[in-house]
């Protein structure tokens, strides 16, 4: 790679507790190139925060390796890797004002009072900071108090920006707009991101590209789109966006793809196919030997056309959508299916017909027996 | 992937600072900590004089306690004035600090400030204003007789210890209960009262069981206070000896190091005896959880209650406030024959005893400020160990930093001049072994002032501060530090203000030319110069109360908080 890309190979961490160790990172490896938006989405206790830790230094490394620029960081100290890290809870010194909290690394660094002041005029002019200078940051909105930790992480031109779910503790406007506003300051400075969430949109707007995890371990890893239309896992498949799942079983394989029945209507032609995680096949119903993973939207609802009767349970407006809970006969799931606007004549309790192009829907094949 | 695996590789390897520092803090523990207990446990199987050999060690030093009628009449006398005057404190807080809580009672603030005063002034220099009041010529004991022709108990003996025991610590029950209190949640009592409970029924049967985990503690720290302390029984006591006095007169008379070695040990043991009785306890009463409610309870306005819980109330803060009243208004006299208050007043005393003991009072701030840095110092950096550090490094550093902290300062004293007196470290006479026992008995309150305030540091700042590239020491010097600043030095200024009247360890380890103020009130008193006596103990009042004021405004809060 590049002298600019970030290199996690093999990566563990395994802390002690008193019930034995725990594996919190389990051989996670991949690369980030420079200038690129990384985010490492997943479920709370995933490793995706510990995985950021050991990157920044802040958690010693129980095998594995982080090198960055061809450097070898696994072993540096945390304070010799020129990093910036923006944290959750923002860890602003509450002690000092907004000028000072961003100064704080160019005085660490020994600058000059010139050469500060005019690395302040920018970084504050760059987030709009400029008035704020002199307050302390318990004078400061949950937004404001974001870019002060923003800009402490930027002044000293760190080659790598990490940030730990720094969205999280602001009201869900804001969020939207402070992620545009990280995105584009991203793009702007040229500088590698490594971003931590566990919001799944978030995570698609915002990134070039999203890994997955899951206990502990790197379960898929692309562009957003990639993630959402061809997961590798049914759980990648349930976590990103929604997912119906329609028990189904495979008659005839044809290359990739596969001739699938479902409980209703007629075979299928199924062309994006995959085999299920070892752990996932109790996903999978007994008496099917896989699943057909179709998105709500990609699904349709229609008083005759379609192929799986079902019965309309509730539905919700919810302006860009409309929602239907719907329930299908011989399965104990319901059904979510997503509309842009109403479906005339389909009413709650009414009886109706749903279906999907085959071409929209995804099967994972039962992997553990054939 | 098994071939990957590497030893746990710590950030912090690379830091060298903090390894020398808590390799300094850990000898400077061993050496003034564990060493002078430890020796102390070892003199007292040691008969007088003997060298350490195991041939040499003996039980005569415990034996005393049952031959000699002495020891076991100071064995007792302890047990009755630490329990006497544990009861009465209670006794004196339940009412008040109900009364405060939850009857309407003016001037709230003021009532809590004035209960402080008794913890700030050193008890021995409100025992001599008792004798004052109710020794044999004493201002009450001639009202009562001259109007009522009544005689009271003789001051000197077990009645007056108790009562001025009780009087100087009683805060500590009245602060916490009263704490305990008034953070209770109305609306358990006020269940209580719906479901059909009278007034009284609600205070045995709720109230009272809530706070009962407060009381305990409270009361645990008066009689600790009370076994250990010197000063009272030393003025007080007369032929009542006590096992602080018994020490004192063991090492001042025969310097008998390990007899007074021995006689601390047993007094410790009464303590952690407490201590264990207080911990199984507590084990049954914590079922309750006192939490914090936004709104305080009712509080009773009839009449009658008012009254009631008013004049009880000051009652007890003039009994309690009474000896320092009485000191400061000696102070001031300048004759004072046989009427019942002085007849001239002026300022002579004060003039006199700033020229004649201007040396001590110097060298009690000296040897205060010297201790109360070296507290703050390792105090600090302990601390941040203890909270940021491993489980096993934490509990060898709570244990030997709490221990002398809760060793009555006369063991304090035993300790270090049977550690130094002789043997490679010699120190006995000298400012530094002052110092260092005062740093013993006080590095614990900074300890646990430091500890609450970094407790209130989120280690993500001091992360923050590492990522943007700064190093341990930077980050300590920069970001924690400055954060709980305020938090030490109301701290050190509280640890300053109480070495001023420090007399339990000083009475055995000051020298001629190291005599603290504290001493020199204590051989006025010795003397009969009670004018004397009262204008330097004023003095000493005036300058701890200035100080704790400082501190708390400093803080930010109520004085009588500091104390809980």
């Amino acid at each position: 790679m590049t002298a600019q890309s970030l290199v996690i190979h093999n990566l563990i961490k395994r802390f002690d507790t008193d019930t034995g160790p725990l594996t919190a990172v389990a051989d996670v490896s991949f690369e980030v190139g420079g200038g690129e938006f990384f985010t490492m989405l997943g479920p709370s206790g995933c490793g995706k925060t510990t995985t950021l830790r050991m990157i920044a230094g802040l958690e010693a490394v129980t095998g594995g390796s982080i090198s960055f620029g061809g450097r070898d960081y696994t072993v540096v100290p945390a304070r010799k890797r020129n990093i910036g890290m923006v944290f959750q809870s923002y860890a602003l010194f509450p002690h000092l004002s907004v000028f000072e909290n961003i100064a704080y690394g160019l005085r660490v660094r020994r600058l000059g009072d010139a050469d500060i002041r005019q690395r302040l005029a920018e970084v504050l002019d760059l987030l709009q900071l400029t008035e704020l200078a002199d307050r302390l940051p318990g004078q400061l909105s949950g937004g404001q108090q974001q870019r002060v930790s923003i800009a402490r992480a930027l002044v000293y031109q760190p080659g790598l920006l990490l940030l730990d779910e720094p969205l999280a503790n602001l009201d869900a406007k804001l969020r939207i707009q402070m992620r545009e506003e990280i995105r584009q300051l991203q793009r702007r400075l040229g500088i590698m991101a490594v971003y931590v969430t566990h919001d799944q949109e978030e995570a698609m707007a915002i990134s070039d590209r999203v890994a997955v995890f899951n206990h502990g371990r790197l379960m898929q890893i692309g562009e957003p789109l990639e993630i959402y239309e061809k997961p590798t896992s049914l759980f990648v498949a349930d976590f990103i966006g929604r997912a119906n799942f329609l028990p189904a079983t495979v008659i005839s394989r044809d290359g990739r793809a596969a001739m699938t029945r479902l409980p209703w209507g007629e075979p299928l032609r199924l062309a994006q196919t995959a085999v299920a995680l070892a752990e996932e096949s109790e996903m999978i119903p007994q008496q099917a030997n896989g699943v057909v993973m179709v998105r709500p939207e990609r699904m349709t609802l229609d008083k005759t056309r379609g192929f799986i009767p079902v019965q309309v349970r509730r539905r919700q407006f919810l302006g860009s959508i409309v929602r239907y809970m719907v329930t299908a006969t011989g399965l104990d799931t319901e059904l979510v299916i997503e509309a842009p606007r109403p479906v005339a004549h389909v009413e709650e309790g009414e009886v109706a017909i749903a279906g999907f192009m085959p071409d929209d829907a995804m099967l994972f094949q039962r992997g553990d027996r054939p | 992937m098994t071939a990957m695996i590497q030893p746990a590789v710590g950030t912090a390897r690379r830091e060298y600072l903090p390894f020398v520092v808590g390799v300094i803090m850990v000898g400077a523990a061993l050496i003034f900590l564990v060493y002078p207990i430890a020796n102390v446990i070892i003199q007292a199987f040691l008969a007088n004089g003997r060298d350490l050999a195991l041939t040499n060690l003996t039980f005569d030093n415990f034996e005393r306690f049952i031959v000699s009628a002495s020891y076991r009449r100071a064995f007792w006398h302890s047990i009755v004035a630490g329990g006497g005057a544990t009861l009465l404190a209670t006794a004196l807080s339940l009412p008040m600090a109900y009364a405060l809580t939850r009857v309407r009672i003016p001037f709230r603030p003021l009532v809590l400030a004035l209960s402080v005063i008794p913890l700030i002034a050193p008890p021995f220099i409100g025992a001599y204003a008792w004798i004052m009041l109710l020794g044999n010529n004493g201002m009450i004991t001639q009202i009562l007789y001259s109007s009522l022709g009544l005689r009271l108990p003789s001051i000197y003996g077990p009645f007056g210890v108790i009562v001025a025991l009780a009087l100087s610590y009683f805060p500590y029950v009245f602060l916490i209960v009263q704490g305990a209190l008034a953070a209770a949640d109305p609306a358990i009592e006020e269940a209580a009262q719906m479901a059909g409970a009278s007034r009284w029924r609600v205070i045995r049967t709720i109230t009272f069981p809530m706070i009962v985990p407060a009381i305990a503690a409270g009361a645990l720290i008066v009689f600790i206070k009370a076994i250990g302390d010197f000063g009272v029984p030393a003025i007080l006591g007369g032929e009542f000896q006590v096992l602080p006095t018994l020490i004192y007169y063991q090492i001042h008379g025969y310097f008998n190091l390990n007899a007074g070695s021995a006689i601390a040990i047993v007094n410790v043991a009464l303590t952690i005896a407490a201590l264990t009785i207080l911990a199984a306890a507590s084990r049954r009463w914590t079922f309750s959880t006192i939490t914090g409610s936004a709104r305080g309870a009712p509080r009773l306005s009839t009449p009658g209650m008012r009254i009631l819980a008013n004049a009880f109330v000051w009652f007890v803060l003039t009994l309690a406030l009474l000896p320092q009243a009485v000191v400061l208004l000696y102070s001031f006299a300048e004759r004072w024959g046989d009427s019942l208050l002085p007849s001239v007043y002026g300022l002579d005393n004060y003039r006199r005893v700033l020229r004649d003991v201007a040396e001590p009072i110097w060298n009690t701030v000296i040897l205060a400020t010297v201790a109360t840095f070296l507290c703050l110092a390792f105090g600090m950096i302990t601390a941040y160990a203890a909270v940021r550090g491993k489980a096993v490094a934490k509990w060898v550093l709570d244990l030997s930093i709490m221990v002398p902290f809760v060793l009555p300062g006369l063991v304090v004293g035993v300790a270090y001049l049977a550690a130094f007196n002789s043997g490679p470290i010699v120190l006995t006479g000298t400012a530094t072994i002052l110092v260092l026992a005062y740093f013993t008995r006080r590095v614990g309150f900074i300890f646990r002032s430091a500890v609450a305030a970094i407790g209130q540091v989120d280690p993500l700042l001091e992360q923050a501060s590492t990522i943007c590239g700064a190093s341990w020491g930077v980050t300590m010097r920069r970001i924690t530090v400055p954060l709980i600043a305020p938090a030490l030095i109301a701290g050190a200024v509280l640890v300053f203000a109480t070495l001023i009247g420090e007399i339990s360890a000083t009475v055995l380890l000051y020298s001629a030319q190291w005599k603290t103020l504290s001493i020199a009130i204590y051989e006025f008193v010795l003397g009969n110069e009670l004018a004397k006596a009262s204008a330097l103990g004023s003095l000493s009042n005036l300058l701890t109360l200035i100080l704790v004021l400082a501190a708390s405004a400093l803080l930010g809060r109520n004085m009588s908080d500091m104390f809980r």
